[in-house]
C-alpha cells in the first residue's frame, strides 16, 4: 500500500468519525431539560395484603384471616406500608398458589392503588406453622422478597408482624419493628417488675417476679435475655439477668468490685462486654468490663456523679450523664474513657442518653422550664432538636432498632405510661393502659 | 437467683385471669337480673313524653391552611401544643372599594432561559424561592448548576416544553412517594425515560446516575412508572428526570 493510499484511507476515516459524531442519535436526553422531581407529599405506600392460600387442613379460614389482620396492624404500625382496603382490589383477593412464574395481574395492582402485594401460604407441618410468602412491586411487576417463617400456633400474630416487617424493609432497606419488644418496669402487680411486651403495647407479660425492687432494664443482644438492676436485701443494687433462652439467669458480676453497688449496665453491641456503674468514694463511676467479669476497667476519673452509659452503635463510643460542670449534662467519650466532651446545653438538666441505630443522633430527656421534654443531638453536640415537647413530663427515651420510633415514658394523663413517637409521621401512640406506673422502657433489637 | 423468663408463665396468668373473669361475669349477670327485677316489680311512673329531635346544623370550619414544607432540619418534627394566634387588630367590617386598573400584559417571549422557567414553575407550585444570588451577580462555582442542573450553560427552552415539565413534575409528584428516612439524606437518582408521544413510558426507566443507594433508585423508578402515562410530550423519545431526597432550594 503507497503512502498517498494511507493518507487518503486516513482521511475518509476522520470525515466519517466527524460525522458519525455529529449525526444526531435519536432519543437523546442529553439537550433536553432535566425534570428535577422533588418529594411529594405521599409518605407511605399502598401495599395489597391477599389472604394467604391454604397449604393444608390446618390452615383453617379463621387462621388465615386472623393472619391477614395482624400483617394488616403490623404495617400500619410501622407507618411505612399501608394496607390497601380489600373493596379497592381489582386483583385477587386471595392467593391461588405461591409460585416462582411471573405475574399477570400487576396491572390490576397498580389500577387498584397499590404499590406493592403481599402474597402468600400457611401451613401447617406437625405442631409449627408455616408462613410462606412473597413481596411484589405492582409498578415494576417485580418480585422483591421471598421467605418463610415458622411457629406454633399461638405465635400466628407474631408470624404475621414478621412477614409485615420483611415487606417494610423490601421496600426502604429497612426492616420494619411490628415484631420487635419493649421491656420496661412496672408496678401493676404492686411490686416494681421487670416486663416485657410486642412494640404495640400488646401482649405485655411479666419477665421477673420477686419482692426486690427492679430497675434499668436492657437487652442483650440477641434478644434472648434482658439485664436490669435489683436491690439485694442489703439495700445494695446488683446486676441480673432474667433469660428466655440458652443464658443462665440471675445475678452476674458477683465477684466484680465486690461489695459495690453496680446498676445501669447495658451490654456492648456485639454483647462481649457491658458499662456499669459503681460508686467509689461515695461518687459514681462508670466502668467497663468483660461479660465474664474480667478486663474490668474504669472510664470516668472526676468527682462528680457519671452514670447512664449507652454505647454507639459501633461501640467505639459512650454516651454518659456527668455534672462535672455543675449541672447532669450528656458527654460523649471513646468507649476506653478517653476524650471525654460535652454535647448538651440546652438546659440545667439533661439526661437519660439513647444513642440512635445509626449513630446519627442521641435521644435525651431536657428539663425544660417546669417539665422534662425529649431532644435529639448530634454525637458532636452541634444541632439540638426537640422532639417530644409537652407541659407534663416526657422521660427515658429509648430507639426502636430501626431509628425510626422513640419509646418514653411520661406522666402527661396522671400516671406514668409508655408512648411512641413515630419521627417519620409525627404520631404518637400511647402503648401502656394497665394500672400502675409503666417507666424505663428499653426497645428490644431485631428478632433473630 | 433471677427469676427465669418464660412465655410458659403466660398459661398460668392466663388461668388466674379466666377464673377471675368468669367470677366477675357471674357477679354481673346476678346483679342484672336483680335490677330487671326490680324494673318488673316496681309500679312504673308516668313520664313526660320526649320531646322531638331537633336536628342542628353545625358551621364548618374553613380548612386550615398546608404546614409550610420543613426545611431539611436534621430529623423529626417537635411535638409542640398548638397556640391560637389573635389577630392584633380586628378586621374591618367593610373594605373600601378597590379601584380596577386596566391589567397591560406584556407579551411573554417565546423562549425563556431554564432557570427563569424553574422559578415561574416553583412559584406555581408554591415552592420556596432558591436561596442563590440574583442572576446579575455573577456566583463563582457551582451554586447556579447546583441549584438547577439544567440551568447551566443557560439553555433556552420553548414555551411548550416549559408547559409539559410544569406538567410533569406536578403530576410524578402527585403520584411520588418517599418514606420519611430517605428526606434527611442526601440522595440524588438520574434516570432515563423513555416516553411514547402518548406520554406512556416505555420499557422501563434506565438509572444512568445511581444514588449510591438502590432503595432510592427503585424509588425514583417506581414513581415514573407509578405515574404512567405522563402527559403527552412534545417530543417522543428519551428525556432526563432527576429525583433529589432533599429539596435543594
Amino acid at each position: 500500500m503507497t503512502r498517498a493510499r494511507v493518507r487518503r484511507l486516513v482521511r475518509l476515516l476522520s470525515i466519517w468519525l466527524c460525522v458519525a459524531a455529529l449525526a444526531p442519535i435519536p432519543g437523546r436526553a442529553q439537550d433536553r431539560p432535566v425534570i428535577e422531581v422533588t418529594p411529594g407529599q405521599g409518605r407511605s405506600f399502598r401495599v395489597a395484603v391477599q389472604r394467604f392460600a391454604s397449604g393444608g387442613s390446618g390452615a383453617t379460614s379463621k387462621r388465615r384471616g386472623q393472619l391477614k389482620a395482624a400483617i394488616e396492624d403490623a404495617l400500619s404500625f410501622n407507618a411505612v406500608l399501608k394496607p390497601l382496603p380489600e373493596a379497592a382490589f381489582l386483583g385477587a383477593e386471595e392467593t391461588a398458589e405461591l409460585t416462582d412464574g411471573p405475574r399477570f395481574d400487576c396491572a390490576d395492582w397498580t389500577q387498584s392503588g397499590a404499590a406493592g402485594l403481599i402474597e402468600g401460604e400457611l401451613a401447617l407441618k406437625g405442631d409449627q406453622l408455616r408462613v410462606s410468602f412473597a413481596v411484589w412491586d405492582a409498578a415494576r411487576c417485580l418480585r422483591l422478597l421471598e421467605g418463610s417463617h415458622s411457629g406454633s400456633p399461638r405465635d400466628l400474630v407474631r408470624l404475621g408482624q414478621r412477614v409485615a416487617d420483611d415487606a417494610v424493609g423490601a421496600f426502604t432497606g429497612s426492616r420494619g419493628v411490628a415484631a420487635t419488644e419493649i421491656a420496661f418496669v412496672s408496678t401493676r402487680t404492686g411490686r416494681r417488675e421487670i416486663f416485657v411486651m410486642s412494640s404495640d403495647g400488646s401482649n405485655a407479660r411479666p419477665a421477673t417476679r420477686s419482692d426486690a425492687i427492679k430497675a434499668f432494664p436492657d437487652w442483650l443482644p440477641g434478644a434472648e435475655a434482658i439485664l436490669y438492676t435489683r436491690y439485694l436485701k442489703n439495700g445494695v443494687p446488683a446486676l441480673f439477668l432474667t433469660s428466655r433462652g440458652d443464658v443462665h439467669p440471675g445475678q452476674i458480676l458477683s465477684g466484680v468490685l465486690p461489695g459495690a453497688p453496680k446498676y445501669g449496665g447495658v451490654f456492648s453491641p456485639d454483647g462481649n462486654d457491658l458499662a456499669l456503674v459503681s460508686s467509689i468514694n461515695g461518687a459514681a463511676e462508670i466502668f467497663r468490663v468483660h461479660r465474664d467479669g474480667k478486663k474490668l476497667r474504669r472510664l470516668t476519673h472526676s468527682r462528680a456523679i457519671e452514670v447512664a452509659p449507652s454505647w454507639s452503635p459501633d461501640g467505639k463510643q459512650i454516651a454518659f450523664v456527668s455534672d462535672r460542670f455543675g449541672t447532669p449534662q450528656i458527654f460523649v467519650m471513646d468507649s476506653d474513657g478517653e476524650n471525654p466532651r460535652r454535647i448538651s446545653y440546652q438546659s440545667s438538666y439533661s439526661a437519660s442518653p439513647a444513642w440512635s441505630p445509626d449513630g446519627r443522633w442521641i435521644a435525651y430527656e431536657v428539663r425544660a422550664e417546669t417539665q422534662f421534654d425529649i431532644y435529639v443531638v448530634d454525637p458532636l453536640g452541634e444541632v439540638t432538636v426537640p422532639v417530644v415537647v409537652h407541659r407534663r413530663n416526657d422521660q427515658s427515651p429509648s430507639w426502636s432498632p430501626d431509628g425510626r420510633k422513640i419509646v418514653f415514658a411520661s406522666d402527661r394523663r396522671g400516671r406514668w405510661d409508655l408512648y411512641v413517637f413515630d419521627l417519620g409521621t409525627g404520631t404518637l401512640t400511647r402503648l401502656t393502659y394497665a394500672a400502675g406506673d409503666n417507666t424505663a422502657p428499653a426497645w428490644g433489637p431485631f428478632p433473630p | 437467683m433471677g427469676a427465669e423468663w418464660s412465655d410458659s408463665w403466660e398459661a398460668d396468668f392466663a388461668a388466674a385471669r379466666r377464673r377471675r373473669f368468669l367470677a366477675l361475669l357471674s357477679a354481673s349477670f346476678a346483679f342484672h337480673l336483680l335490677v330487671m327485677a326490680a324494673l318488673v316489680l316496681v309500679p312504673k311512673s308516668s313520664r313526660p313524653a320526649l320531646p322531638p329531635v331537633i336536628s342542628i346544623d353545625l358551621v364548618s370550619l374553613p380548612a386550615p391552611p398546608a404546614a409550610a414544607r420543613a426545611r431539611p432540619a436534621p430529623p423529626p418534627r417537635p411535638v409542640v401544643p398548638k397556640k391560637i394566634l389573635l389577630p392584633k387588630k380586628p378586621p374591618a367590617l367593610r373594605e373600601k372599594p378597590r379601584k380596577v386598573k386596566p391589567v397591560l400584559r406584556k407579551p411573554r417571549p417565546k423562549e425563556m432561559e431554564y432557570g427563569d422557567a424553574m422559578a415561574q414553575l416553583r412559584s406555581e407550585l408554591g415552592e420556596t424561592a432558591p436561596e442563590t444570588a440574583p442572576r446579575e451577580v455573577e456566583q463563582p462555582g457551582p451554586s447556579a448548576s447546583e441549584a438547577e442542573p439544567a440551568a447551566a450553560g443557560g439553555s433556552l427552552v420553548s414555551k411548550e416544553v416549559l408547559a409539559w415539565v410544569i406538567d410533569t413534575r406536578r403530576h410524578v409528584r402527585s403520584k411520588y412517594i418517599t418514606p420519611p428516612e430517605f428526606l434527611n439524606r442526601s440522595l440524588e437518582t438520574h434516570l432515563r425515560v423513555v416516553l411514547a408521544a402518548s406520554g406512556e413510558v416505555i420499557g422501563v426507566p434506565e438509572v444512568v446516575r445511581s444514588s449510591g443507594d438502590p432503595f432510592w433508585d427503585d424509588n425514583a423508578v417506581r414513581a415514573i412508572l407509578s405515574a404512567s402515562p405522563l402527559p403527552a410530550p412534545p417530543e417522543a423519545g428519551a428525556w432526563p428526570f432527576s429525583f433529589p431526597s432533599q429539596d435543594r432550594r
